[in-house]
């Protein structure tokens, strides 16, 4: 039977530090008052202090005190607490650039470091360097950058901090210093849900939380840099958290195809898909994730112009003028748009392709044998804009914007696309005409919003034709979400599992995954922890256990109580329950009986070998075939058979 | 491991050190009067770098009991190994001067030969085997793991069989697993690898005698089978037949009848992941323990060699 | 089929056996230890039943073969086989007094190779030092880069201006073609033991000695004694006179005339003049008074007749024919006083005084082959050798297809042929014991060296080896 033994390693052995804070006296704070019956509700026996003592085995919730100056926390470390401020006031701030801070290794000294390799352990993890660390940049998928820096903000008592980080485990969106002395609550996730859980309470810390979230994802968007705080105000009050359980949200879809565009939405958990009907057919065009942005129908300006129109002076008889709209093809073939006679041998059957985009026209050349002129010049694609001048062999084409004979007829501006999201998300959707009023007023917001929105909405339409292939295996084998998996190239393995052996060496003989898994390709993904960036595991742990640190690697704190919720919640089966080698003294509440049976189980994840200067599975494949990687990033379209 | 351009470093070092041995062998016999000697300076030079060699493509099998030290990864141990035992065949050879010697040194050769003969194989076999392996086994498991995912298999398939034609006793084995199965999960309500079970039916459905005739028959037997088996392996001739004797079932038991193929369908896969797996490391038994063997034979020769002739 | 989730798959494993070893892995170790072990008793088995035959790397010479498994007669630990160990048995002599670098045995002679190895040295021992030879300061000029017999420089005897020194006439040409040589035998008794001698061939005076490699040395009483007779007119005929030293004739003569003076004084002497008793009356033809003066007047006469000198005219043949028509005199006769004493002959027996010409291995080559001038050569001071070229037409490289041209064939390192007296005394017998290794030998014993052999200066010709 495999068992494991108290994990050595282990850097927080009591829980957080701190000075304990009951949930009693939690429940009496402003925010979260509701009725003492409420926090009856699943108080694990952990947290409760045993007969006699004053604190609890294992701190869930703690106060404690920062000097003027002082961090509480930084920006771009990973972390599973909230902050709830009680006294004094702190600022946050995002700094220019964030600077992880490294796990603390072992010891460095040399002598240290050769008797560490015959321990088995080695150098301290490696730091991430901080350019490879964006602040809030987690997901790859056309992304805003966080280019200028918002402002920053004050904090002041009873403001809750650091929520996102709690519940969603991304890294830190900001660094948090105190101004004056302050007094801090930091809490584990699993109080804050119990809270959240726990009836009448809720209510107020949704709302507290929600318009945090809001307030927090626009003042990092790149998008609203531009604006002062009382326009940020204004924005907020038109904006609402959209999640998967929102009325408005129907079997995951946010909007679809045709809709009115009334909202702007910027991502703050989760990711969504952009995709099209066509012909029956699913077309995706690209999925987005946090820190990206969508919905920019209403806004982009260049959809108020007047379209351009083609017109034929070599040959006025023959073609008629027509506003170019969508793709028209120009050829000698009946499919085209635009046919050119048949007796011309000299034009292709598809000659060349006008491609109307957001009143963008492109003109592409069809690989024909005679070329496509524009003004004089042989082309294969560019864009063309008003007085332009098309030549294909005999035939002449001016290109301007006089309108046609019918009034341009306003039309509603619907949405090109449906937006679906994928999973639970998060996103801040802010109602279109407070966008415009602002941008009305604020010629900068209005110049960065276009430019912004250009860019996301070629990225987004795009038509990156081999990225389409593999998207949707990546979405089946919900390797968007990961952020560093274990993969094998089946066509090197030779199934000598020492990957396994060497993880379960560097694990007191408990392997951490297992080399078996779906396919991708040629490529094994094996069922070792994918780093999700959207974590399902750690929702709901009771006491907090499963949790990131500082670092990407999820730990499992020697706290668990084998309930198997995380392993369950896995979408994988990357987290293991195995037996222990001796079960914690069962902690007894004063007056009462000791809990029914001894914990027997404890979760195990793989923990990316912290510890260790790199991950073991790779360092000991002799066939160089285990590879550690971003799978969204790594895998290509030539890998899928 | 493959033989791809990573190797090209160690490829051309072991090439250049080659053919620079050749030269210097060339010279050698011709300079040196009676030929070449094992126990003549370069003779010595030769031995000693070729030893060296195979003491240190040797040493993989300790590295590979402390994998986690940090004394170079397994992937340069194994290009390592497999380059310094190629270079080591030239080395030996020039000093043995392409004699066989003496008794001793005549077992040594056979060993040696052996020993590098099996290596090469081998790494042939995984330039091969391994993308075979997963062409041909889609369904591959963990190896150590095969007789009980096999177990499964037969679990499984009882489990459909007896949701038509209800419980089977002569499936004795299958009723009691799922039996533990459900225990467990009821003692454990939040085991993680719970997995629902379709209940047998309470009285055999109509029809259901031929499904449960073609099971008794043809489909337990060939799933019960242990995996250790060397019966008709490849070929399909040995996995029951069970699309086709079933044709004409009711359609709301084609899944089930469909999932019973797809069982014998994946046992056979695990029969032929079996055997792919002991071609693929079924030659390390010949390989590692001759070359234990090897190195004790070797200490003696370096011994007595050194004791008739030192050099010169 | 559909992709399966890797959930299901978690849900087959079965994870508390993890990572199992499978059946290879269970028992490698064991297998290793085993095979280790019967590595292990191999060794054993093969030193139980061979003992140490196990490290011989080849067959060792059929004579070294007595000697079995018991290497330690020639190999001692951790060492090259020493020098002692071969001395033991085989007495050695030092190559050259000029030498820089002794060789040791084993440079050359190299055992486990079968018979090979030992006996025919291969050229590049010798190539090691004769390639680039270093000697001492006083050594003589010698070719320093003779790596193979194509390199090998002209023999010696042949360098330019060299010529035979030996005090003797000798035309080989008169005695090869003239009619006069059969006119020259005599005849009645001696004619049948003269017979061969009628006409003359290289092989009717020149034989192979018995030990198959010189010419057994040319004497005058057996080559030349047919035609050369050295008779003198003595009182009653002629006398011959021995070929002997002055001194040796002198007695000879003497003892002849006194057999004649006595045994036939009736013919010689008249019995008026003389006082000898018994002498009847006969025809003097002697009318000496006494046997003494007998003998000193008819010595005077016939040591006159012999000690001609030389008269050079030619033919010498028709105007001498004694002493002198060979011999040349040191000091010269001086009548009835001082006997001449001859230049001594210094006639060459070995030409080639560093190496080893077998003429019994070449009797399938005529003489005029390789002594082709001979036939034409009129003077002693003629060199008739052949030129290193001649020998290099059979004698090439080539060991399949000619007679090899190994240094070994013709050059010996240990030269014990000058000496016969070193050559004998190398010639060791060991006794059986210590073949059979019931007594191991004792090591380092070795012969006196002996005076080494000495390059004869270029134009000196041959000495003869005294």
């Amino acid at each position: 039977m495999v068992v494991v033994r108290q994990q050595p390693e282990s850097r927080f052995p009591g829980g957080l530090e701190g000075q304990w804070v009951s949930l009693e006296e939690l429940a009496e704070l402003e925010l979260f008052k509701s009725g003492k019956r409420a926090f009856k509700v699943k108080i694990n026996t952990n947290f409760a202090p045993q007969a006699g003592k004053p604190e609890p085995g294992i701190k869930a919730a703690v106060r404690r005190e920062y000097q003027a100056g002082q961090v509480i926390c930084s920006a771009g470390e990973y972390g599973s607490t909230a902050f709830l401020i009680v006294e004094g006031s702190a600022t946050a701030f995002v700094p220019q650039r964030a600077t992880p801070k490294p796990v603390p290794g072992r010891s460095r000294g040399s002598l240290a470091r050769i008797t560490d390799m015959f321990r088995r352990r080695t150098q301290a993890t490696r730091a991430v360097p901080a350019d490879e660390l964006a602040v809030g940049e987690v997901s790859r998928y056309a992304s805003l950058e966080a280019g200028a820096v918002p402002p920053p903000v004050a904090l002041g008592p009873g403001d809750f901090f650091g929520i996102d980080t709690c519940i969603n485990f991304y890294p830190r969106e900001a660094t948090v210093r105190a101004e004056q002395r302050c007094v801090v609550i930091e809490m584990l996730r699993s109080v804050l849900d119990t809270i959240r859980d726990a009836g009448t309470a809720s209510g107020k810390i949704e709302e507290t939380y929600q318009a945090a979230a809001i307030r927090n994802q626009i003042r990092l968007s790149r998008l609203m840099h531009d604006l002062s705080d009382a326009e940020v105000e204004q924005l907020v009050a038109k904006a609402e958290l959209v999640v998967p359980d929102s009325d408005q949200v129907k079997n995951g879809v946010i909007y679809a195809e045709g809709e009115p565009a009334d909202a702007i939405y910027l991502i703050r958990a989760g990711t969504v898909k952009v995709s099209q009907i066509r012909d029956g057919t699913e077309r995706i065009f690209s999925y987005l994730g946090r820190g990206s942005a969508f919905g920019f129908e209403n806004v982009l300006p260049s959809r108020q112009k007047a379209p351009l129109v083609l017109r034929c002076v070599s040959h006025p008889e023959l073609i008629a003028p027509l506003e170019i709209k969508g793709a028209l093809t120009i050829g000698r073939g009946a499919s085209c748009e635009i046919a050119l006679p048949r007796e011309n041998s000299a034009v292709g059957r598809k000659h060349a392709r006008l491609e109307e985009r957001d009143g963008e026209v492109a003109i592409v050349d069809l690989e024909s044998a005679n070329f496509t002129l524009l003004n004089g010049e042989r082309i294969q694609r560019a864009t063309v804009k008003s007085g332009d001048r098309v030549t294909i062999v005999d035939y002449v084409f001016d290109i301007s914007r006089e309108p046609l004979e019918q009034t341009v007829v306003a039309v509603p501006i619907v949405r090109s696309a449906t937006v679906t999201g994928l999973d639970s998300f998060e996103i801040v959707k802010i109602d279109v005409a407070a966008v415009k009023l602002a941008a009305r007023h604020n010629d900068r917001f209005a110049a960065s919003l276009t430019q912004v929105a250009r860019t996301l909405e070629a990225s987004a339409y795009r038509e990156g034709g081999g990225q389409r292939e593999i998207v949707k295996p990546l979405v089946e084998l919900n390797l968007y979400n990961s952020q560093n998996t274990l993969l094998i190239d089946l066509d090197r393995c030779t199934r000598c599992d020492e990957c396994v052996k060497a993880c379960s060496d560097a694990h007191d003989g408990v392997a951490r995954f297992t080399r078996d898994g779906p396919r991708f390709g040629k490529y094994l993904v094996t069922m070792a922890c994918r780093s999700c960036t959207d974590p399902k595991c750690m929702v709901g742990c009771p006491v907090g256990s499963i949790r990131r640190t500082d670092s990407l690697e999820i730990q499992i704190e020697d706290w668990c109580i084998g309930c198997e919720r995380c392993a369950n919640q896995c979408p994988f089966g990357n987290i293991n329950m195995v037996e222990r080698a001796a079960a914690p003294a069962p902690i007894v509440a004063e007056g009462k009986e000791a809990a029914a049976a001894p914990v027997q189980l404890k979760a195990t994840v793989c923990d990316l070998c912290s510890g260790y200067d790199s991950p073991n599975c790779v360092y000991a494949c002799p066939h160089d075939a285990a590879i550690r990687v971003n799978p969204a990033e790594f895998l290509s379209a030539t890998d899928t058979r | 491991m493959l033989i791809d351009r990573d190797h090209r470093t160690w490829a051309l070092a072991t090439t250049a050190i080659a053919v620079v041995g050749s030269v210097a062998y060339a010279g050698y016999v011709a300079a040196r009067p009676y030929g070449p000697s094992g126990g003549s300076w370069v003779g010595l030079g030769f031995g000693v770098a070729g030893t060296a060699c195979m003491v240190a493509a040797g040493l993989l099998a300790a590295r590979k009991k402390v994998r986690t030290w940090r004394v170079g990864s397994a992937q340069g141990w194994m290009k390592a190994h497999i380059w310094l035992s190629l270079l080591a065949v030239p080395l030996i050879l020039f000093h043995a001067g392409f004699r066989l010697g003496g008794p001793l040194t005549t077992w040594l050769m056979v060993l040696f030969g052996i020993v590098t003969v099996s290596g090469i194989a081998g790494l042939a076999l995984q330039q091969l085997v391994p993308s075979l392996m997963t062409s041909r086994v889609p369904l591959e498991t963990l190896q150590g793991q095969m007789d009980h995912v096999n177990e499964g298999l037969a679990v499984s398939a009882y489990e459909q069989v007896a949701a038509i034609a209800g419980p089977i006793a002569e499936a004795a084995e299958e009723q009691q697993a799922l039996a533990s199965e459900a225990a467990l999960q009821a003692s454990r309500p939040g085991y993680w690898k719970r997995v629902s079970r379709d209940e047998p039916s309470a009285s055999p459905e109509p029809g259901a005698e031929r499904v449960r005739q073609l099971y008794l028959e043809q489909v337990r037997p060939y799933l019960r089978r242990g995996l250790a088996t060397t019966a008709r392996v490849a070929s399909p001739a040995g996995v029951p037949d069970v699309l086709g004797p079933l044709l004409d079932v009711p359609e709301d038991w084609r899944p089930r009848i469909d999932r019973l193929a797809a069982l014998c369908e994946e046992s056979r896969q695990l029969e032929v992941q079996m055997r792919l797996h002991r071609l693929l490391h079924g030659w390390l038994f010949l390989h590692a323990p001759i070359s234990f063997a090897l190195f004790v034979l070797t200490a003696f020769h370096i011994w007595f060699a050194l004791s008739y002739k030192p050099g010169g | 089929m559909s992709v399966r989730s890797s959930k299901e798959l978690a849900s087959r494993l079965r994870f508390d056996r993890f990572p199992r070893p499978d059946f290879f892995r269970k028992r490698y170790l064991l297998v290793g230890a085993a095979t280790a072990l019967a590595g292990l008793g191999l060794w054993l088995w093969m030193s139980l039943t061979g003992g140490h035959m196990q490290y011989n790397p080849g067959p060792v010479t059929q004579n070294h073969a007595t000697f079995g498994a018991r290497c330690e007669s020639c190999h001692d630990p951790f060492q090259n086989v020493q020098n002692e160990a071969c001395l033991s048995c085989h007495p050695s002599r030092d190559h050259s007094e000029f030498v820089v670098r002794d060789a040791d045995c084993r440079e050359c002679h190299v055992e486990h190779l079968g018979e090979a190895g030992m006996l025919d040295v291969d050229d590049r021992a010798c190539v090691v030092c004769h390639g680039e030879l270093e000697t001492t300061r006083d050594a003589p000029p010698i070719a320093r880069d003779v790596s193979s017999f194509a390199a090998h420089p002209q023999f010696a005897v042949l360098r330019d201006g060299a010529s035979d020194g030996a005090a003797i006439r000798f035309n080989h040409e008169i005695h090869l073609t003239s009619d006069k040589v059969r006119q020259a035998l005599p005849e009645g008794a001696a004619s049948e033991q003269c017979a061969p001698y009628a006409k003359l061939e290289c092989k009717t005076c020149h034989q192979v000695d018995e030990t198959g490699m010189l010419m057994r040395e040319v004497t005058f009483d057996r080559d030349c004694a047919c035609c050369h007779q050295q008779d003198v007119q003595g009182p009653l005929g002629s006398i011959t006179a021995p070929h002997r030293a002055p001194d040796v004739i002198r007695e000879n003569l003497t003892a002849k005339l006194l057999v004649l003076g006595v045994g036939r004084a009736n013919e010689i002497f008249s019995s008026r003049e003389t006082s000898l008793p018994g002498v009847r009356d006969r025809g003097p033809i002697d009318e000496s008074r006494s046997l003494g003066e007998y003998e000193r007047t008819w010595l005077a006469k016939l040591e006159a007749q012999l000690y001609q000198p030389l008269d050079a005219r030619a033919p010498l043949l028709e105007n001498n024919k004694y002493c002198f028509l060979c011999h040349d005199a040191e000091s010269p006769y001086v009548a009835g006083t001082v006997l001449p004493v001859l230049k001594p002959t210094r006639i060459a027996q070995r030409w080639l005084a560093h190496s080893e010409f077998g003429h019994a291995k070449h009797e399938m080559v005529r003489c005029e082959d390789c002594h082709a001038a001979v036939r034409s050569s009129s003077k002693t001071s003629d060199v008739n050798l052949p030129p290193k070229e001649l020998c290099a037409k059979c004698h090439t490289e080539d060991a399949a297809s000619s007679a090899g041209a190994r240094c070994a064939l013709c050059h010996l390192y240990h030269d014990t042929s000058r000496d016969p007296a070193q050559r004998a005394a190398a010639q060791r017998t060991i006794p059986v014991a210590v073949l059979l290794g019931e007594e191991l030998p004792e090591r380092g014993l070795q012969i006196p060296p002996g005076p080494t052999p000495s390059l004869p200066a270029a134009g000196e010709g041959a000495a003869a080896a005294e």
